[in-house]
């Protein structure tokens, strides 16, 4: 199965009468049918203009862009009509029409009428739960019934490729966490490729098999959750001691090692972030000068959102062959 | 088929926002029903016998045909301006038809609208002040129709403006003072004026009017040329300044 989505070194530049931003800076990456792929990035790093790239919004300088097999820049019409989108603060649907209203103009942007969806508008509205008010104007929706309409107005004409531009965005956690099952449920069963970007890093993990990571507009890193995981994720262990540690022992772990300190009633806790087991020993040398009597040792993992920080703090230059990338 | 299934939806959407926007859609034909009324009593008021019959059916033609040029040129200028502000402009261009038929479209049912409303508001002021007045419907129409794509030039140009500007309210508003010296300019029989937008059209239909005249078949074509020279003008603008707006990322801000 060939991509559905190819993007070749894609360059854009913003050029403003004193000043150039290069907003994407030859970014390179594929998807295919049925995947979820995340773009993660801090603000400004060029996603939205990723996004907009392939939708054809914005007219990219140089690389190139295939969607189903189609150069988006010489057969944008073609390329439109198999896209989907949701975007980044933008209404994205009509607030004086209804859910059913708003999905039946979408396809009729795509060519489809009525009858062509009608089936998809039932499955809509069944899978995000707007049977009860798809007769009422989506002005009076909440920000989350509001995005599941502009969700379902990206799917109804069935496109082979989904761009969600931060879904989650200004949705409270409970509807955010609703949003991932549909999601899944949704490129399950239409088998488009789903592009995402967000700063929900649960969502993302929940959500995407595999995801880039951009920063400064150059891709860091392109690899599944699992594997950017395990290459990047540090064990933090809690030590727990019956008394302090002196000021050369103090001195000495703050050195070598990701440390701090809490003092928890008569007990003194040290948090230590390491990424190789094998570094326990010096720490235990460090213990040993004293005797200090260890109560207890625990591990906590760093969560996806410490992982994607350590990407980006470290251009992605952790473990550099093991990665995949 | 696709296109015609993009017709139906933009025949429905503006239907529907008629409706829900009804304030507004009552409020405006309102507007016209008291113009009208002014220039039946206000105007034989003011000027007193001095204003013929034939004087004032030719005012109140000249202001249906102001007001239908202006609902052409704002059609896409104002359309532009409004899906942005709306924030709904990027997924309107993300049809795959061509976002200049959805603009089409859009003008089309705005006109049929306003004929049929203002027809009717028409009638009814005639019927309230009982003055009637009769021109061939037809005839009217057909000069209406040759002249007005001229328009949708116009407002082509100007809805790529609002692409790249955005707040372009003033030029808009001072455009219809434009428009109305395009309707009012004599510009029949042929001369220096009449390659101006809409002006030829404009002051047939007062001849038609005034006269009862008819024109010479080679007219019609020069009406319909002229239409067609500043809508491909327009077009070619607004696909300009559309792809200046992609390159600079505007199509979505406003």
């Amino acid at each position: 199965m060939g991509p559905v989505v190819k993007v070749e070194n894609l360059c854009k530049t913003y050029r403003g009468r004193n000043k150039q931003i290069k907003a994407v800076d030859n970014i390179s990456f594929e998807g295919v049918s049925g995947e979820i792929f995340g773009i993660l990035g801090p603000n400004g790093s060029g996603k939205t203009t990723t996004v907009k790239s392939i939708a054809t919004i914005i007219d990219y300088d140089s690389g190139k862009i295939f969607v189903d097999g189609l150069d988006n820049k010489k057969h944008s019409n073609q390329v439109k009509q198999r896209i989907g989108a949701v975007l980044e603060g933008a209404r994205n649907i009509y607030w004086r029409l209804t859910p059913v209203e708003n999905m039946i103009y979408f396809a009729g942007l795509k060519g489809l009428s009525y009858k062509d969806i009608k089936t998809d508008i039932e499955y809509f509205l069944e899978t995000l739960d707007l049977k009860e008010v798809k007769n009422k104007q989506v002005r009076e929706f909440s920000k989350g019934m509001q995005q599941k309409v502009a969700v379902a107005c990206a799917f109804i004409s069935n496109p082979k490729v989904i761009l969600l531009d931060e879904p989650t965005l200004g949705l409270d956690v409970e509807t955010a966490r609703q949003m991932q099952v549909w999601i899944k449920k949704i490129a399950k069963e239409k088998s488009s490729f789903i592009l995402v970007t967000s700063h929900d890093m649960k969502f993302i993990e929940n959500v995407c098999e595999r995801v880039s990571i951009i920063k400064d507009g150059k891709i860091i890193i392109t690899d599944t959750i699992g594997n950017l995981k395990k290459y990047f994720m540090k064990k933090v262990y809690k030590i727990t001691l019956n008394s302090p540690l002196d000021s050369n022992q103090l001195e000495s772990l703050k050195s070598s090692f990701m440390v701090r300190f809490e003092n928890v009633k008569d007990d003194f806790v040290i948090f230590i972030t390491i990424d190789d087991d094998s570094m326990l020993y010096d720490i235990f040398s460090i213990l040993a000068i004293k005797k200090q009597a260890i109560k207890s040792i625990e591990i906590e993992n760093d969560d996806f959102e410490d992982v994607f920080l350590e990407i980006i703090h470290t251009n992605g230059e952790k473990n550099e062959n093991n990665k995949s990338i | 088929m696709k296109i015609i299934n993009l017709f139906k939806v933009e025949g429905m959407k503006y239907w529907l926002e008629i409706k829900r926007y009804l304030f507004n859609t009552i409020s405006s034909l309102l507007v016209i029903y008291i113009i009208f009324l002014v220039y039946f009593f206000g105007i034989k008021f003011m000027t007193g016998p001095a204003m013929s019959t034939e004087k004032l059916d030719v005012l109140i033609i000249g202001y249906i045909m102001w007001m239908l040029a202006l609902i052409g040129f704002q059609g896409t200028s104002y359309l532009v301006y409004d899906e942005m502000q709306r924030g709904t402009f990027e997924q309107m261009y993300m049809t795959s038809l061509g976002l200049e038929n959805v603009f089409f479209f859009r003008v089309f049912y705005d006109t049929i609208f306003s004929i049929v409303f203002t027809s009717l508001i028409l009638l009814l002021t005639m019927v309230t002040t009982g003055r009637y007045f009769s021109f061939n419907v037809f005839h009217f129409l057909v000069l209406f129709f040759l002249s007005i794509p001229s328009m949708w030039g116009l407002g082509f140009i100007f809805g790529g403006l609002a692409l790249i500007y955005k707040k372009i309210s003033a030029f808009l508003n001072l455009m219809q003072f434009v428009i109305i010296v395009f309707v009012a300019l004599d510009a029949y029989p042929l001369r220096a004026r009449s390659f101006l937008p809409f002006a030829a059209g404009a002051s047939s239909v007062q001849h038609l009017i005034n006269s009862h005249g008819s024109f010479p078949l080679w007219w019609y074509f020069f009406l319909l040329i002229i239409s067609i020279f500043y809508l491909i003008i327009g077009l070619l603008i607004f696909r300009i300044l559309l792809k200046k707006a992609r390159k600079l990322n505007l199509l979505g801000q406003y």
